[in-house]
């Protein structure tokens, strides 16, 4: 099913905002309707809790609260837990990733190993999954 | 001349290992202070007791299940093994039985290296290269990720020619740190045995087309065919998906890169023997030189005519390869000639066995 991303809205949840600019601007460019990036695992909440995006990439480490706490935080909301993440993050220990699937996340890239394409590919298959 | 049994005397109490004599009863009838220090007891306290009663063989990676001590001498020390204290505390230590040749009673002198401190080490320097290599790889996605941006030229604005082919070189460069950072990573894991299986059933075939499609143009800028041969009716493996995969990349791709100028072919193939299936991997490559190939499983260790075809490589893949194919209980080897070609083999257990 092809995805209208015009009516799509994005969260990027990452502290480094050298990959978040990149990231988004990539995302832009693809066509996605609303992105939004938080710096911090709490504006993130706030900004998923207010906005309701589509999906939500989210970084593991992260000052003030962290990527596995979020998730917590998402999958103890019966109504936020349905909105699927997208883990982006360099920690790539196979118990980081069994972590974050335990704790609801749908997928899990090693940012490093994964190119823009490779990424934007994975937020499709998310989002046609979900649609 | 020093008198022999001085000597002796002198070595048993000043030397760092644990030594333990028994008898063929397993009963303890002298030790060295060593190891009156790690059981925390006296030696009246000690001799006279068996020796499972002072210090409890564990198998090994358990906690719980013990097995007891044996008076037949070992070859060579006993890696990798666990004891448990008097204390309840479970240590890492590694062991010897030796024979000693005196009289009828035949004792056995076990030498005991308590080897915390050996896995402490190894553990910090895991955790140092995790978190150094989680370090490196923010800058080089940013690197990889811009160089894309840059390359896909999406905004419009127009390299040249020129421009996009140094583009190119820098972001193949990058490419190469950021899998010397995950050989570190792997190759570390697997020193300090934190390298966790998820066995499950895959069908091998299907795993070789993917792997195919993903060496796709890495094939092709090399002019080599990439050909399985993996017969559709193989039974399923029983394995940890990833990490097999890895090892069939990281073999595919050595195939192809020390695959020399010309139109070659890379044959993947497996079979089916006795619980195993056996999986192969041939070129027509450079080969691997006759006095380098007892080495080609080492750490680090790269074969001279691969230096001098300034192919590109850390000498990690290999040593990962086998550790992995290890870890499943499996074995991996390799037949060369120079300049002919290598073929590796590796096998992994069947679904079901």
């Amino acid at each position: 099913m092809a995805i209208d991303l015009s009516k799509q809205s994005i969260i990027v949840v990452e502290d480094e905002s050298f990959l978040s600019k990149v990231l988004a601007e990539r995302l832009e460019d693809e066509g996605f309707g609303h992105i939004d990036v938080a710096g911090n695992g709490e504006e993130a909440l706030a900004m998923i809790k207010n906005h309701n995006p589509n999906i939500v990439l989210l970084d593991m480490i992260l000052p003030k609260m962290n990527g596995f706490e979020v998730l917590e935080v998402l999958q103890a909301d019966p109504k936020l837990k349905k909105i699927p993440v997208l883990v982006l993050s360099n920690l790539g220990q196979d118990q980081d990733i069994e972590q974050a699937k335990k704790l609801g996340a749908r997928d899990y890239i090693v940012k490093s190993n994964f190119s823009l394409q490779k990424v934007v590919e994975k937020i499709m298959g998310i989002l046609e999954e979900h649609a | 001349m020093l008198n022999g049994s001085t000597l002796c005397k002198t070595l048993f109490t000043h030397i760092p290992s644990a030594v333990v004599v028994l008898d063929q009863q397993k009963t303890i009838t002298d030790c060295n202070p060593a190891f009156q220090q790690l059981v925390s007891a006296q030696l009246a306290e000690i001799v006279g007791k068996p020796i499972d009663q002072v210090l409890l063989l564990l198998q090994p990676n358990s906690k719980t299940m013990s097995t007891a001590w044996s008076t037949i001498p070992t070859a060579d020390w006993c890696n990798d093994q666990k004891a448990k204290l008097p204390n309840g505390n479970v240590i890492p230590i590694a062991y010897q039985v030796i024979a000693i040749e005196e009289d009828d009673t035949e004792p056995v002198m076990v030498l005991i290296k308590d080897a915390r401190r050996e896995q402490e080490l190894m553990e910090l320097r895991s955790e140092f290269v995790s978190i150094v290599s989680h370090q490196l790889r923010t800058p080089a996605s940013a690197v990889k990720w811009y160089m894309e941006t840059l390359i896909d030229n999406r905004r419009g604005n127009t390299l040249n020619e020129w421009q996009v082919d140094k583009m190119h070189q820098a972001y193949q460069s990058n490419e190469r740190m950021i899998s010397l950072i995950n050989d570190l990573l792997n190759a570390s894991r697997l020193d300090s045995g934190k390298f966790q299986l998820h066995l499950t059933s895959f069908n091998l075939g299907k795993m070789v087309e993917e792997v195919k499609g993903e060496l796709i143009h890495f094939a092709r800028a090399h002019n080599v065919d990439i050909n399985n041969h993996i017969p559709a009716d193989l039974p399923q493996a029983s394995a940890d998906l990833d990490k097999v995969r890895e090892v069939i990349l990281n073999l595919t791709t050595n195939a192809i890169k020390y695959s020399p100028a010309g139109h070659r072919e890379v044959n993947v193939n497996a079979v089916v023997k006795g619980k195993m299936i056996e999986c192969s991997v041939q070129d027509q490559g450079i080969g691997i030189p006759e006095k380098g190939q007892a080495h080609l499983f080492e750490k680090f260790y790269r074969a001279d005519n691969a230096i001098e075809s300034q192919t590109e490589g850390s000498g990690l893949g290999l040593y990962i390869a086998r550790e992995i194919i290890r870890l499943h209980g499996g074995d991996i080897w390799f037949t060369s000639k120079e300049n002919v070609g290598t073929t590796i083999y590796f096998n992994i257990p069947i679904y079901g066995n």
